[in-house]
């Protein structure tokens, strides 16, 4: 049986040290080509944690393209940096202009715990660079612990039954955090999910990740993505359904996709929200929007079985992904929302 | 066997540590199997320490755990490399013979008997035990949870006749993964134990002519040849690691398992080159070639079937591995 | 002062002339924190920026934390460029992670450090422990006596932290006010001196940059107990080369352009009986107490260490071998060991000598303490008496109120 790979469109290389069904290089890849579909060649800054365990575990290099590891909470710093760098060397001469995108690859973590200064600091200096968080919801690398995107109810090393409203923690919402910050121009949610886009006759290698890294490229200043990064080894699933656990999610309401596009100029501005897939019941050629119940979404992982348990937290779960959509503030009356053939 | 092959018999009469290997893939339970061991020396009031060596542990990929057992204290702590007994989750790793001696025993998972895996695995002429632990764990435990750790620990236990069939039930019994999984795994892994105990085989290779495996140490690298700071100047060199050898399950695609048919025209095949597995493979092991689904690169699957799972037209089907290797040989 | 074709006048403190170096080893990236006192050598850099005497690709960046900007300057620096940045004290122990990493991963970064007490208690006055905290992590680590010399250093490190034989980050300490803040009268390169300069610096080529078009690399990752020790050891056998390439560049600065100090210096030394060392400025307060104790008989000399690490003990051995004993004075306390660092390092590289000099060691002046040429005759007489102090099992303390 041959072995050789034919087509090299992959910007990673096989025989990594990832978990078997790993999402992060289903996360990894997609940015990393979709750098060169726009034409650049993408320098990684990959804060410490899962992702590095792929990338260098020396001798072995999992990125064809340039990347580099330094410490834990200063990924957003190390974008600058690349940022600048570049510039510099382009007026120098050194390299040819737009060879070059800074990309920082950080978890959850290095994102919203420990390195939200450094983002925030990268944020505030408006630097074209693109930041993916990829956020499995705890800190993976040493074991699934308590991180602030830690969903209520789950259970990591550090909350085995899952946080409920009688603990004081709760976390934070990573979107929020960046939309305070002026000089953001793209920022998306989304996750590894093979619902869409449909068309897989015309664009078999499109997916979601790919076609919003492409448009944080081409956006002209500092971006923001927020993949969801479903972890077979901490959220309790066997390791074929990260794709699968991604689509329910989305089904569910619990993911929402979306994109936020900052309009105006540089005094006076507003952001709008885009939906990219609105969860609908097609029904009698009408859309019905609609979300599949959350126990769809506590069926298909483990971290989740204790605290289901009880009903009433189920119901209020339920609760809280609706009025997400239905809500005040919620997804239907902020976005534009999707056009539907 | 007509004389009683002696092994640590009585561990109060030996003077030096005894010193132990696991080698084990991720999933197989070595470190519970060496911890289990030391802390049933401890209810002997013996001295006995369990560790793993820690990098990046994943399941399927090759692991080691370590035992040291004395009758006085135990000063060492740094990881050892001579071993007194060698215990072996999986056949299939590398360097197997690394670190032993004359004296040295061999504990093997295995079904194939005693004298054919020695020669096999080239462990020279060595006392070798051998036992079924994936068998056992497969008749007990449910899919998904066949850890062969406590099937090898009745089998390991024979190097030890101090530590006593009893002694062992109630260390497991009292192992706390264990507790907090429930009555029910206890109960399992207790008769794990009692058939691993029972269905070990022994051969005393010693005297005869048996190979022993060559460990060709890995050339080291010269202080002066790295690049400084140790810059992977080849990047994306990851593939030279066969992660192939960390599948349980192989995906098999369908198309290929019906290929008669689909020449006779009797089934269609399902395969649309549609690249979602493709797309969706984390290990970039499927194959592409002039636009068309060619086949899956075996020596770098990991089998974790997402291809099988994100497939829209069920043309990925799945084979435990240890069959598919099996059909392979036939073939 | 010597008329020189090459040199020009120029007033200054201890921090301007930092920046000033850093504009005439034409740095490319620079992100700094503030931090008293060190926040003056920020101020400089971006004005230098605003007023052109920078060339624009440079960036002088804002910074939000002195860890985001040292992690800043080492992927500058691997990215190829050319980086200088400062800070001391508590900005030091808050960027431990990123400026160690710097030796490891090779990045001649030069650290401008205008020295200040560490907390706790908080002190904003001259102390060496910030430069100290660093002090087995692999850095070069030169200290500077006025701002002459913090220019001078300055220039040259640039050169030697570059040198291929090298390559390590380089940390310029020099007192926190007493320096940093003192304006006086400097040498500095004139534009044909700058040409010489520059074409003996020449550009930064940095070996598996980040940015080189068609050669992508990985650094940085996980290095596993097969490799580490190896790595670790390029790393210390680079510190080796440290001293041979400073001597390489001073003699060629020396003879080409202007005289700067030695790595070790010394005052009155050649018929000293009795030495008194100290690092940085101390140096000017050591010479007026030689000269008084001279005046008394005693024949002491004082001798000032410009490099700190790596510690030059054959010069060490040099210079000192034929003392009867030996007063280390050092801005840094020393917890639960015999003696200061910078003593321990002196008594141990003497260590192999048939008739090895007692070594007193001294803590003195911390957190700016006011340290005097009375203080230091003290122990100049206390030299003539080894007898008495030298099975002293811990550190002597100056200035003191009731301890010693």
């Amino acid at each position: 049986m041959e072995t050789k790979i034919y087509d090299n469109t992959a910007r990673m290389s096989q025989g990594m040290a990832y978990c078997a069904g790993c999402g992060i290089p289903l996360v990894f890849n997609p940015v990393l080509q979709a750098i060169h579909d726009m034409g650049h060649f993408p320098i990684s800054h990959i804060a410490s944690g899962c992702g590095v365990v792929g990338a260098h575990i020396y001798p072995n290099a999992g990125l064809k393209d340039s990347h580099v590891h330094i410490i834990f909470e200063t990924a957003g710093a190390g974008g600058s940096a690349m940022r600048d760098s570049i510039n510099i060397a382009e007026e120098l001469g050194e390299i040819p202009k737009h060879h070059y995108f800074p990309v920082v690859f950080a978890g959850d973590g290095a994102t919203a715990d420990i390195g939200i200064g450094s983002l925030s600091g990268m944020l505030a200096r408006g630097d074209e660079v693109l930041y993916v968080c990829y956020d499995n919801a705890h800190y993976a690398n040493t074991g699934c612990q308590y991180s602030s995107t830690t969903p209520a109810g789950a259970h990591t090393t550090t909350t085995p039954l899952g946080f409920m409203p009688t603990d004081n923690y709760q976390g934070k919402d990573m979107i929020k955090v960046v939309l305070a910050h002026p000089a953001i121009q793209y920022i998306a949610h989304t996750t590894i999910t093979s619902i869409f886009p449909k068309d897989l006759e015309n664009h078999p290698e499109m997916n979601d990740i790919r076609a919003k890294a492409r448009d944080a490229v081409a956006c002209g200043g500092p971006s923001y993505m927020h993949v969801i990064q479903p972890c077979n080894r901490g959220w309790g699933f066997s390791p074929e359904y990260t794709v699968e656990v991604g689509n329910v999610g989305v089904r569910t309401g619990v993911i929402p996709i979306y994109h936020i596009v900052r309009e105006g100029d540089w005094f006076v501005y507003q952001h709008k929200w885009y939906l990219d897939y609105l969860p609908a019941r097609y029904e009698g050629g009408v859309v019905h929007p609609e979300i599949n119940p959350i126990s769809e979404w506590f069926d298909a992982q483990n971290r989740f079985k204790a605290s289901r348990r009880d009903k009433d937290w189920v119901a209020n779960m339920q609760r809280a992904v609706d009025w997400k959509w239905v809500g005040v503030e919620g997804l239907l009356s902020k976005c534009q929302l999707p056009i539907i053939e | 066997m007509t004389e009683k092959i002696t092994y640590f018999d009585k561990i109060k009469d030996i003077d030096k540590t005894i010193v132990g290997i696991w080698h084990g893939r991720g999933n197989q339970g070595y470190i519970a199997g060496c911890s289990i061991l030391a802390r049933a020396m401890f209810q002997l009031e013996y001295f006995a320490t369990a560790f793993g060596f820690f990098g990046a542990e994943k399941g399927g990929a090759p692991g080691l755990g370590f035992n040291r057992i004395a009758r006085l204290p135990i000063e060492a702590f740094h990881t050892p490399n001579r071993f007194d007994f060698v215990v072996i989750l999986d056949t299939t790793i590398d360097n197997l013979t690394r670190g032993t001696h004359k004296d040295t025993i061999y504990v093997v998972n295995t079904s194939k008997k005693p004298e054919e895996i020695a020669r096999e695995l080239k462990l020279g002429s060595a006392r070798v035990l051998t036992v079924d632990a994936t068998g056992i764990a497969g008749k007990i435990m449910p899919a998904g949870f066949q850890y062969p750790n406590t099937a090898m620990l009745g089998a390991v236990i024979h190097l030890f006749p101090e530590v006593t069939l009893d002694l062992l039930r109630t260390e497991v019994s009292e192992w706390e993964p264990f507790v907090e999984k429930g009555e029910k795994v206890i109960a399992m892994n207790i008769s794990a134990v009692e058939a691993g105990f029972a269905g070990t085989q022994e051969f005393d290779g010693r005297g005869t002519d048996i190979p022993k495996a060559e460990i060709v140490p890995p050339k080291p690298v010269m202080w002066y040849e790295y690049e400084p700071a140790a810059a992977i100047i080849n990047t994306g060199n990851s593939h030279v690691t066969k992660t192939g050898d960390w599948r349980t399950e192989r995906p098999i695609r369908v198309d290929e398992f019906i290929a008669e048919k689909i020449k006779a025209g009797t089934k269609k095949p399902r395969c649309i080159d549609c690249m979602l597995c493709f797309q969706f493979c984390p290990d970039f092991s499927i194959v592409v070639k002039d636009g068309k689904i060619y086949g899956i690169d075996l020596e770098h699957c990991k089998g974790c079937l997402i291809c099988h799972n994100v497939c829209p037209y069920g043309a990925i089907g799945q084979k435990p591995e240890a069959k598919a290797k099996k059909d392979d040989a036939k073939k | 002062m010597e008329k020189n074709i090459l040199l020009r006048r120029e007033f200054g403190d201890g921090n301007y002339m930092a920046a000033l170096a850093g504009v005439h080893a034409e740095i490319q990236y620079s992100m700094d924190f503030q931090i008293t006192p060190d926040t003056q050598f920020v101020e400089h850099l971006f004005d230098f920026k605003r007023r052109g005497i920078l060339p624009s690709y440079v960036r002088t960046q804002l910074a939000n934390g002195e860890n985001d900007a040292f992690t800043a300057c080492h992927m500058a620096s691997q990215c190829g460029r050319r980086v200088i940045t400062g800070s001391c004290s508590q900005g030091f122990g808050f960027s431990y992670e990123s400026i160690k990493s710097l030796a490891g991963s090779r990045c001649p970064v030069v650290i401008i450090n205008a020295s200040r007490t560490t907390s706790a208690p908080v002190n904003i006055h001259y102390g060496t422990d910030d430069a100290y905290i660093f002090e087995n992590c692999g850095l070069i680590t030169v200290f500077a006596r006025n701002p002459q010399e913090v220019y001078d250093w300055t220039l040259l490190m640039f050169k030697v932290a570059e040198d291929l034989r090298v390559q390590l980050p380089v940390i310029i300490s020099y007192a926190g006010f007493d320096v940093s803040h003192t304006v006086t009268g400097n040498t500095v390169l004139n534009e044909e001196g700058l040409k010489i300069y520059r074409k003996w610096l020449g550009k930064y080529v940095r070996p598996n940059s980040l940015l080189n078009p068609g050669h992508p690399v990985s650094l940085g990752g996980l290095a596993l107990p097969p490799f580490h020790m190896d790595i670790n050891y390029a790393l210390m056998k680079a510190g080796e080369n440290v001293i041979s390439v400073t001597k390489e560049a001073i003699k060629y600065f020396s003879e080409t352009i202007k005289k700067v100090p030695d790595i070790i210096n010394g005052y009155k030394t050649e018929d000293a009986k009795y030495l008194v060392v100290s690092m940085g400025s101390d140096f000017g307060t050591m010479k007026e107490a030689v000269d008084v104790a001279r005046e008394r008989g005693v024949k002491v000399g004082a001798v000032s260490y410009a490099m700190f690490r790596p510690f030059p003990v054959e010069d060490t051995i040099k210079m000192l071998k034929r003392a009867k004993s030996i007063a280390v004075f050092e801005r840094c306390p020393a917890y639960g060991r015999r003696m200061g660092i910078f003593a321990s390092d002196i008594s141990t590289s003497l260590s192999g000598l048939r008739r090895k000099p007692p070594v007193m060691s001294c803590i003195s002046g911390l957190g700016g303490r006011m340290f005097t040429v009375e203080h230091i005759d003290n122990i100049i007489d206390r030299l003539t008496r080894p007898d008495e102090w030298k099975n002293n099992l811990r550190p002597t303390w100056i200035g003191v109120n009731g301890g010693a």
